[in-house]
């Protein structure tokens, strides 16, 4: 097997790659926990040619680096200098990646006693210690540091399990991720390793802590760089998994094909589109680019241009059409994600803040036509975010978009993407689908935002049959609501706020005020609504 | 290849920037001619080359004054794009997509 020298560091991993033996005191199929539906090689490769004890070193250099940073950052006050719009998005970041790292933790745990090709375990076994890392540092320095350090307002930091398990935001991630551990092992990584490490990490840990450092959070900042430092060495394991498998068998091919194509687009609707809604929405100090700019350069250039496109000549493709639809959905979607993230405030934990002249003026700029297509829609925003000015936007929101605003029932997303009343008829679905768990010839109304999303329903409808948010609530009133999904403060009174600037004053929205509504949220859609023209959508 | 996507071949590192990082890129350049570095208001270099970029961790050590291997340098590496390939001595990263076979070689290339 070996064709390498014997000295440094090729020999010496070339000499534990020969350390390899097959054990005689159990059956090698007993070793294996669960199979996959690939074949696989006796062998792989590690690109990084890394031993355990490089790795060692290598992230205890790591930890010393951001740790003493942490030390700093608490001593010179650093959680009270963060712009606080960055800082309540964080409570949003702080929520849905540390239980994110777990899946990924489990993932690895699995894969290394489920694929059994040596050099790719050990590089699995690395990647399970770090995404445990990861863990411990998002809760350190994104929400523990926040709340023992004087950042204004802490609360929000301790809300994760809940936020992550059943919120209407949290579904669109939890969903997502619960893809890191509910399939193949080998489709398992194509999704995470492949796509969701290797395309849109990169937004999530180096350009989030660009616009985090912009906006005064250091700590965030290199937080997110240090992790990112050990996602490189993942896409290094994903490629190791995918040139294994591509060599291993022309079957192969075909099956990775499949999974390429539902890993782009969940990818897309997990990762890539809430990424740039962070980036857009929790900037109050713009940075030079935009999030449609860098999901060009380092997406479409750097990951479909050099390194998607050239697996082409293995037959693996990613549909043309599909990437222009999120080449679409990225030039409007932030917006329109935070236009959604405005309405349903109160569904929310964090506060938020209506856009001024400012924010105006660079949306216009990097998105031109932005304003025309946004502009009304936010002083519409601004003027019903004062507690008691009459109404309340979640109610002006639902008026005037009535039930062409339902959850996609694979991604959880608004049905109102790429934006709500330009294009947003030509993607999103509405349809009936022969029900699972009832009788024969029952069928029920299934929502999605796109034909990607009904593909990846109808490829495995058994894994979408829990009731959406919408018919889980359906004519609850809306203060029940927000008391079901524990969103009341701890002062049982106070809720998410639509407003930044009215922290410690009696400014602030109650439960009280939401109540006071007394109008029950109804949004199921019924046989009725599916051919109502006031309800426009690609499946009619 | 589509309107959206051109095929490409660069190939680079993000690179998060410390005490010796500046140091470090000015050599990187040096022995890369063709390639550009830009430092990033997030505290990171974005180092990008067309077809190969090569690191050479010996000449990196020489300009420390100081041990500086692999693991030294994938410390501050906190992204790439490229075929990754770490060797006896230097980080090498290749536009071509390697195989299993590439890397068993005395070297990819």
């Amino acid at each position: 097997m070996t064709r390498n020298g014997t000295g440094g560091r090729i020999g010496e991993y070339e000499r534990l790659r020969n350390l390899d033996w097959e054990p005689k005191s159990v059956r090698f199929e007993d070793t294996v926990l669960e199979p996959t539906k690939y074949d696989l090689p006796k062998h792989g490769y590690d690109p990084f040619r890394l031993t355990a004890i490089e790795y060692c070193a290598m992230e205890q250099q790591k930890d010393n680096d951001l740790y003493g940073l942490l030390e700093g950052a608490v001593r010179h006050g650093a959680a009270t200098k963060i712009e606080q719009r960055f800082g309540e998005y964080v409570k949003l970041v702080a929520a849905m990646l540390p239980p994110a790292e777990h899946y990924a933790h489990r993932t690895f745990g699995r894969a290394v006693r489920s694929i059994p090709v040596p050099e790719l375990q050990a590089g699995y076994s690395f990647q399970m210690l770090d995404e445990m890392r990861h863990f411990q540092m998002e809760m350190q320095c994104w929400n523990r540091f926040r709340i023992k350090h004087n950042y204004p307002d802490p609360y929000g930091f301790d809300r994760w399990p809940n936020m992550w398990a059943r919120n209407i935001v949290g579904d669109v991630f939890r969903s997502g991720v619960e893809n890191f551990i509910t399939n193949d092992p080998i489709s398992n990584l194509v999704y995470l390793q492949m796509f969701g490490e290797t395309a849109a990490t990169n937004a999530l840990f180096v350009a989030l802590p660009d616009i985090a450092a912009t906006n005064g959070d250091d700590v965030y900042a290199t937080c997110g760089l240090s992790i990112q430092s050990d996602e490189a060495r993942h896409m290094a394991n994903g490629y190791a998994t995918l040139m294994s498998v591509v060599e291993a068998s022309d079957r192969n091919v075909e099956l990775l094909q499949e999974d390429i194509i539902w890993a782009a687009w969940r990818e897309f609707t997990t990762f890539s589109l809430p990424i740039a809604f962070v980036y857009e929405n929790g900037a109050k100090r713009r940075g030079r680019r935009s999030a449609l700019e860098l999901w060009e350069q380092y997406v479409l250039d750097q990951f479909y241009g050099s390194y998607m496109g050239k697996l082409e000549k293995w037959g693996l493709k990613v549909p043309d059409e599909m990437i222009a639809d999120m080449h679409e959905w990225m030039r409007w979607g932030p917006s329109t994600l935070g236009v959604f993230a405005q309405m349903v405030w109160p569904f929310l934990w964090w506060r938020q803040e209506p856009l001024d002249d400012a924010d105006f003026e660079y949306y216009e700029n990097k998105y031109p036509g932005w304003y025309e297509r946004f502009g009304v829609i936010h002083q519409l925003i601004n003027e019903t975010s004062g507690r008691g000015n009459g109404t309340l936007v979640t109610l002006e929101g639902l008026g005037l978009l009535g039930k062409t605003l339902q959850l996609c029932q694979v991604c959880h997303m608004p049905t109102i993407l790429p934006h709500p009343m330009i294009g947003a008829e030509e993607y999103r679905r509405f349809v009936k689908k022969p029900g699972l768990n009832g009788e024969a010839g029952e069928t029920k109304i299934v929502t999605f935002c796109s034909k990607w999303c009904e593909q990846i329903y109808d490829r495995e409808p058994h894994r979408f049959q829990t009731p959406g948010y919408f018919n889980h609530y359906a004519d609850w009133q809306l203060g029940d609501l927000l008391r079901d999904q524990e969103l009341i403060r701890p002062d049982g009174k106070l809720i998410g706020q639509p407003r930044l600037d009215t922290l410690g004053t009696d400014d602030m929205w109650t439960i009280d005020d939401i109540d006071a509504f007394g109008i029950p949220f109804s949004m199921s859609l019924s046989e009725e609504d599916l051919s109502d023209p006031l309800i426009p959508h690609a499946a009619q | 290849m589509t309107a959206d996507v051109k095929d490409s071949n660069w190939v680079g590192f993000k690179l998060i920037d410390g005490a010796d990082m500046g140091d470090i890129v000015d050599l990187i350049l040096d022995d890369n001619p063709a390639a550009k570095a830009e430092l990033m208001g997030g505290g990171y270099w974005e180092l990008d080359a067309e077809d190969e970029l090569v690191v050479d961790l010996e000449k990196i050590s020489d300009l420390l004054e100081r041990p500086f291997d692999e693991k030294d340098f994938l410390v501050y590496v906190s992204s790439y794009y490229g075929r990754v390939s770490v060797e006896d001595g230097a980080i090498r990263l290749l536009s071509d997509m390697l195989m299993v076979a590439d890397y068993e070689r005395e070297a990819v290339r």
